[in-house]
């Protein structure tokens, strides 16, 4: 006669419990996985194979091997799209880091009302990209936008024509970003705070740790799984910036904010190139996938 | 018993209160399915009421079933529902950009079906009627006209001592105006411009135009390749920058805004019909007048909107169509009026929708510019070309000129090239 610890054992080594268990499992991830194939990852095989070919989105696709890789790597427009991007990227992406974990750390605080502070701040997540386009271009309007009524009071005159001038129409957009998506990695670090356990801070404190000490000895290092989610993600977005570029000065002036995911879409849609598109595509992937593994080996997550 | 027959009554009541209508659609109408992109709420609720009005008084059963898209989207899925063998019936999209879609076989010449429905041009400019044919053939009927021509704010313009009544012709004319209307302050600061000329972009691209045809020049020469590199395209140019650098003119607040007008910091500005209405609406002391002369012949940019049938599997409803684009062309003034575009074909200029209507006076230099109105080349590649996008070699040039960060030579050396490499692009 088998104990009922044993009947127990038996049950969870059972072949048959571990397969309906997977298929369970797989029955649980099928909606996604569905999903994720039909229109992700089909679609990037397909591009990664249209990148060797010529195709006008219509008709069969002519395979030209590596033409239009050559093609991108002599384009001056391109690179000049890839050195705008990486400009957009080093604006926009470390703001928006820092930023985001000190907007988490001040809405972390056990102050009144801080509920209601977290709302506000994470309210212009949920605005349209276009309706974030206009407002900004009224705000940055050259002369009666609201922040250059502000700068003239602090005397800066005459008024910075933001989105008119090359210099400073780049740093305009990356403004704009910034106060539009900091909120998403606000939260994300909100719940990485959330989740470090009290007992390590008031061990800090019995150790003599002081506020900063407590920060850097135990909240930053605590939130390195977050970081790792963070970083990368962040300046993946970066780097395909569109929609704001398209509503507040379509790559202008002068093409300095003109970005890679423009060229991809002027390329694919506007001149039907879709092999010329699909190239940039894949290059534009493959520098992002660049950053995020040295990222994620810098920070020795992999 | 009597309660399942009872039942089984309602059951078979509701499916035909659902059927019926459906059936009853299927066998009385036929669908023509119309793809635009006149978007944005106003627009394309005013295009429906008018389908809806055509779906009410045509007695051929026919109704318009219409599609709105952004232009982009409209070119792709063009092209995509082409390909999928199942594109719409009728396409209102610009006349330039016909070319390049006849010559991938979309578009079905329409010569005889023209005739079959009776469809008269009598009237209609003729430079228009040449650009909506290809080889001899017609493969779009013009709808309208936006030729870009002159506002001026009446109250601004009464303030500086000139009268509203006598709008410049010239570019002498124009200077004047402009430079009584520009105020400086105290300290030498511009509190209102003469002109909103606005930094590149689309009104910058055909300002360009308007000039480059003033002065005598063309975008393409005779070898099909581009020819901005010449003495009119110049004189063109640097007429621009000339304006941008005598302190009358805005330049904006970003590329092609003309917000200086709108918020009355500037007393003129260069633009299309489609802004007459929404200036009314904010009140605006309006008046318009055909752009002046500031090269040697007259001339303006302007564009077209034209109906294009597309080649079907079946030519069953190419007549059905057809009978569509005629309404539509004869009854193009409620459309113009509240787009703000201009009808080509007497008999929608000459309907009072059009004469009797409050804000005609605004639009009659407009219809007086129509003999003056120069198109950009309708050429195969127009699309890219003449693209609002940040890879054009147009609008970077012409930005980069009026900025002063390139010299009028070095902006039409590399726009020539820009334009060049579109061009030979295979």
């Amino acid at each position: 006669m088998s104990s009922p610890a044993k009947n127990k054992d038996k049950r969870a080594t059972s072949p048959w419990i571990s397969i309906k268990n997977d298929l369970i499992a797989y029955a649980f991830m099928a909606p996604y996985l569905f999903l994720f194939v039909v229109f992700l990852l089909l679609p990037a095989i397909v591009g990664v194979y249209a990148s060797f070919t010529k195709w006008g989105i219509i008709g069969q696709p002519k395979w030209v091997g590596l033409k239009n890789y050559n093609k991108l790597i002599n384009s001056d427009i391109f690179i000049e799209s890839l050195q705008n991007t990486l400009y957009f990227v080093v604006l926009a992406a470390i703001p928006l880091i820092v930023l985001g974990l000190l907007l988490a750390l001040l809405v972390n605080q056990k102050l009144r009302g801080r509920n209601i502070a977290r709302a506000i701040v994470f309210l212009p997540h949920v605005v349209s990209v276009a309706a974030v386009g206009i407002i900004f271009q009224w705000i940055l309007e050259r002369s009666s936008g609201l922040l250059n009524y502000y700068l003239g009071l602090l005397g800066v005159n005459p008024p910075i024509n933001w989105l008119g001038d090359p210099d400073s129409a780049m740093p305009a957009i990356a403004i704009t970003t910034i106060w539009w998506t900091v909120n998403g990695n606000m939260i994300i670090y909100l719940a990485g705070l959330q989740d470090i356990p009290e007992d390590l801070y008031e061990a800090a404190k019995i150790d003599g740790a002081g506020r900063w000490q407590e920060l850097r000895y135990v909240t930053i290092p605590m939130l390195m799984p977050v970081n790792a989610f963070v970083i990368p993600l962040t300046v993946i977005a970066c780097w395909r910036v569109f929609g704001q570029v398209f509503v507040m000065t379509r790559g202008g002036p002068q093409g300095s904010t003109f970005t890679v995911a423009q060229f991809i879409y002027e390329t694919a849609f506007v001149n039907f190139n879709m092999g010329l598109a699909s190239a940039a595509g894949v290059i534009l992937m493959l520098i992002t996938l660049s950053f995020t593994v040295i990222q994620l080996r810098a920070m020795k997550v992999i | 018993m009597a309660k399942h027959a009872l039942l089984k009554i309602v059951v078979l009541a509701l499916a035909a209160l659902l059927l019926l209508p459906g059936a009853a659609l299927a066998q009385d109408t036929t669908a023509v399915t119309l793809m635009h992109g006149w978007t944005g709420a106003d627009n394309t609720e005013m295009l429906n009421t008018v389908f809806a009005r055509f779906n009410e008084e045509n007695e051929d059963g026919l109704v318009i079933e219409p599609t709105a898209l952004g232009w982009d989207d409209l070119f792709t899925q063009l092209r995509l529902t082409a390909a999928a063998g199942n594109p719409p019936d009728v396409v209102m999209f610009h006349n330039t950009e016909v070319t390049g879609y006849a010559r991938e076989g979309i578009l079905l010449p329409v010569d005889d079906l023209m005739a079959a429905v009776d469809i008269d041009l009598t009237g209609v400019p003729q430079n228009i009627i040449e650009l909506s044919k290809i080889d001899g053939e017609f493969y779009c009927l013009p709808g309208d006209l936006h030729p870009m021509n002159l506002y001026y704010n009446v109250d601004l313009v009464e303030a500086a001592g000139l009268d509203p009544d006598s709008p410049p012709t010239t570019g002498e004319e124009f200077m004047a105006w402009a430079e009584a209307l520009t105020i400086t302050d105290d300290d030498g600061m511009v509190t209102q411009y003469g002109l909103d000329q606005p930094l590149g972009g689309s009104l910058g691209r055909w300002f360009f135009h308007t000039l480059l045809y003033q002065f005598g020049g063309s975008w393409l020469g005779e070898d099909g390749l581009a020819a901005v590199d010449s003495e009119e395209a110049h004189e063109a140019l640097q007429y621009m920058v000339d304006l941008q650098n005598s302190g009358i003119s805005s330049m904006g607040s970003g590329v092609g805004d003309i917000s200086a007008f709108q918020n009355e910091r500037a007393g003129m500005v260069l633009v299309g019909p489609w802004m007459v209405n929404s200036y009314i609406r904010e009140g605006k002391n309006l008046g318009t007048a055909v752009m002046p002369t500031f090269g040697n012949v007259p001339a303006t940019w302007t564009n077209t909107h034209c109906l294009a049938l597309t080649r079907q599997d079946s030519d069953e409803n190419y007549l059905n169509s057809m009978k569509v684009i005629k309404w539509f062309l004869e009854n193009y003034a409620e459309p113009g009026i509240k787009v703000g575009i201009v009808p080509v074909l007497p008999v929608a200029l000459a309907d009072p929708f059009w004469t009797d209507h409050e804000f005609a006076q605004y639009y009659a230099p407009f219809v007086d510019s129509l003999s003056i109105s120069v198109m950009e080349p309708a050429i195969e590649k127009y699309t890219s070309v003449f693209a609002f996008g940040g890879q054009s070699p147009i609008l970077r040039n012409i930005e980069a000129a009026q900025a002063g960060d390139k010299s009028v030579e070095e902006a039409l050396a590399d726009m020539k090239a820009g334009i060049d490499e579109i061009l030979l692009d295979e």
